[in-house]
């Protein structure tokens, strides 16, 4: 599904350096997570991934389903079934989000060659998407993210996730400032959508997303690379040891 | 007549036309038809002008930015009323749209008693020309124009001396008009005119209207002014709801000065949409004169290429618990100007109020410039006042958020931009009005360039 190879990447404006050599290999059907500590390029690769112009990658390669993405703008990764769930997703007012939503999923339709929906086809669809991450029919009439709590934007964020059905999601600490009950939906929702065919990146600060999702790999991300990979163990290791431990192995 | 070229003292005076500017005496037009009070005051607009200052100057800081030089050097006449035959039915075919509407149509600074149709508002509304006033509406008029201020600007002095005919409109106590009311100033000529339109509407305690003001220019490529004045008296509880529409063609000018006043618990939403024209200036001053009234303002200026916009708010809130919001925006292509300034007044007494300002501007070309004048002057203590304004181009961050959901990169620009001039209609109350605000914001984006 996607692999990743000596991934080189800096900030275009200065050339800061930020990943430093990555690889990563996610199988179909595949849950991985990364842990890693503040800083450490976590949501630099995932927006690398996603197709954001203010990195270059310097050297290395993406391949998603085999072929190399690095030449795609992130419409045509979105539309080949790359998703992101931003850490901070943005706030857009004046964009409805219901409008903004089906937009998207007639662009991802129109791409598979199917026929566009008109809204009340939509709407009826959008209802059940809403319901599964529990989130109240209001916000089709709001402007996108816009006035959101930190929870409901991260619930927009898995809604858009439903909507789309990528082959590969990746969700940068979308657990972070969920309550309880928020996380419990959230994951029951990312639960449901696991199938044969697609893959999630987990990125999170907290061993506790992993009981209610179950990864099949765990990676410690320090200083732009991968220093260590292994089963959801390793989760629960680095929760107790810190990452000191295998920055320093 | 080729000659030398004018100097800025005869451009002057002949802009004035009969009025042989600073030296000259007031011959009013129609002075038999008009009553005393009026004229007086037209006498001391005239007087005003005279003696402080005449036109604006670069010294003027609410005009410094403004062309008015290029004004100067149009060969402007005042506008006259009566028309050739084929002026008239470009301007039977504008109405004709407003056929199920109530309606006031201005034709060159008057109103037009037969294009003009307020039967669909309730019978006690009136709208009359100043001419045609019975001694009770004459006596209403005096009161409210007692209570405005002197006009302060110098289009706003030219207006007061040299207009026609004024409009003034009564919605009595109690009275609530569901259905807006729409007026239409249109400007026609085959030659460079100004038209003087002057209105003046009282809300009567408890009242409510929605009046939506659309300025047309049917000159097709010949420069028209339209330089109006309104008043506004707003009684205590009473609500005015107004929509001000300028999409306008290359050579038109829009120069409008409104005054409104607001008794206690009267509100007074304002929405402007801008689009096009070469030099459109709006001042409005408010004031907030009684407990707990309120004034939401907000604005979106579109320019497609080389237009001139001003926007110049003054908000006096003068009383305890009074509330106002400036919002306004603008979308500057090629060769374009945005100002906006914005002054925030607070009474010494008016304890506990509130006023938020902000100011945006998105650039979708470096030749594009925007001006942002906020200014707080503040003499209570216990007030919320804030005020801030942002300049810059569309977001890397929201391109990459919608284009990272599959939406194509242009579209999702088009989408941004029109979001970023929406989301003015999304402050507007009154339904109506929000509709025709976002008709007209949709519409005015088509005109505009994609930035690449
Ligand atoms: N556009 C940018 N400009 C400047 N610095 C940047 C930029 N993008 C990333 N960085 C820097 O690169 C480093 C990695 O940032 P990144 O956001 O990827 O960290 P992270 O692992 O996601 O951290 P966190 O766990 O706090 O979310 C940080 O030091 C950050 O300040
Ligand atoms: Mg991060």
């Amino acid at each position: 599904m996607l692999e990743i190879k000596n991934l080189h990447a800096s900030i275009a404006e200065d050339d800061t350096s930020i990943l430093k050599g990555l690889d990563l290999v996610i199988q179909p059907g595949e849950v991985h997570a990364i842990m890693g500590p503040n800083g450490s390029g976590k949501s630099t690769l995932s927006k690398i991934l996603a197709g954001d112009q203010q990195y270059q990658v310097t050297d290395g390669e993406i391949l998603f389903n085999g072929e190399s993405i690095l030449d795609d703008d992130a419409t045509e990764r979105s539309l080949k079934g790359l998703f992101l769930a931003f850490q901070y997703p943005v706030e857009i007012p004046g964009v409805n989000n219901a409008q903004f939503l089906r937009m998207a999923y007639n662009a991802k339709l129109k791409y598979n060659g199917e026929e566009e929906v008109d809204p009340i086809e939509f709407d009826d669809f959008l209802n059940e998407k809403l319901a599964l991450v529990d989130m109240n029919e209001s916000f089709k009439d709001r402007a996108l993210n816009f006035g959101f709590s930190g929870g409901e934007k991260k619930r927009n964020e898995i809604l858009q996730l439903a909507v789309l059905e990528p082959k590969l999601a990746i969700l940068d600490e979308t657990d972070s400032g969920l309550d309880v009950d928020a996380l419990r939906d959230v994951s029951a929702a990312v639960n449901k959508l696991r199938s044969e065919g697609r893959s999630f990146l987990l990125i999170t600060h907290y061993q506790r997303l992993l009981d209610y999702i179950v990864p099949d790999v765990v990676h410690a991300m320090v200083g732009g690379e991968i220093v260590k990979s292994g089963d959801k163990e390793l989760a629960k290791e680095l929760d107790k040891q810190g990452y000191d431990w295998v920055a320093n192995v | 007549m080729i000659g030398l070229p004018m100097s800025k003292e005869d451009m002057e005076m002949d802009f004035l036309g009969e009025h042989s500017a600073y030296g000259g005496t007031l011959t009013i037009i129609d002075s038999e038809s008009k009553n005393p009070y009026i004229l007086e005051f037209q006498k001391q607009a005239f007087e005003a002008f005279k003696t402080e200052g005449g036109f604006p100057t670069s010294k003027n800081e609410d005009w410094k930015n403004v062309d008015i030089d290029s004004l100067l050097e149009t060969p402007f006449k005042k506008a006259v009323t009566s028309l050739p035959a084929d002026l008239n039915s470009d301007i039977d075919i504008f109405v004709g749209q407003l056929s199920q509407s109530a309606r006031i149509v201005l034709v060159n600074g008057v109103m037009d008693d037969i294009l003009s149709d307020i039967s669909l508002l309730p019978t006690d509304v009136r709208f009359n020309r100043f001419s045609n006033l019975n001694d009770e509406d004459s006596r209403l008029l005096e009161g409210v124009m007692d209570s405005g201020s002197a006009p302060r600007n110098p289009f706003e002095r030219i207006n007061s001396f040299q207009f026609q005919d004024g409009v003034f409109g009564v919605v009595p106590d109690g009275v609530v008009c569901e259905r807006s009311l729409h007026i239409v100033s249109i400007v026609a000529s085959k030659t460079p005119v100004v038209a003087y339109p002057n209105l003046v509407i009282k809300i009567g305690e408890g009242a409510s209207l929605s009046v939506v003001v659309t300025h047309v220019s049917l000159c097709s490529g010949i420069p028209s002014l339209d330089n109006a004045n309104w008043l506004f008296d707003i009684s205590k509880s009473g609500r005015l709801d107004y929509l001000n529409l300028k999409a306008t063609r290359r050579s038109s000018n829009v120069i409008d000065t409104m005054q409104v006043s607001i008794a206690e618990q009267g509100e007074f939403n304002g929405a402007y949409v801008v689009s096009g024209g070469n030099i459109n200036r709006n001042e409005v001053r408010v004031s907030l004169n009684g407990e707990e009234a309120t004034s939401n303002m907000v604005g979106v200026g579109i320019c497609p290429d080389s237009n001139k916009l001003y926007t110049n708010t003054t908000v006096d809130l003068n009383s305890p618990n009074t509330d106002s919001q400036q919002f306004f925006k603008s979308i500057l292509g090629p060769n374009s100007v945005n100002e906006y300034s914005g002054l925030v007044y607070v009474a010494p007494n008016a304890q506990k109020v509130n006023s938020d300002q902000l100011n945006r501007n998105l650039m979708l070309d470096d030749s594009s410039r925007a001006i942002s004048r906020p200014q707080l002057k503040i003499y209570a203590d216990d007030v919320t006042c804030t005020h801030g304004s942002t300049t810059g181009q569309l977001e890397g961050e929201e391109l990459l958020y919608l284009m990272s959901r599959g939406i194509e990169r242009n579209e999702a620009t088009a989408l941004l931009i029109s979001g970023f001039a929406e989301e003015i209609a999304d402050h507007i109350k009154n339904d109506r009005l929000k509709y025709y605000a976002e008709e007209n914001i949709r519409s005015a984006l088509m005109n505009l360039q994609m930035p690449a």
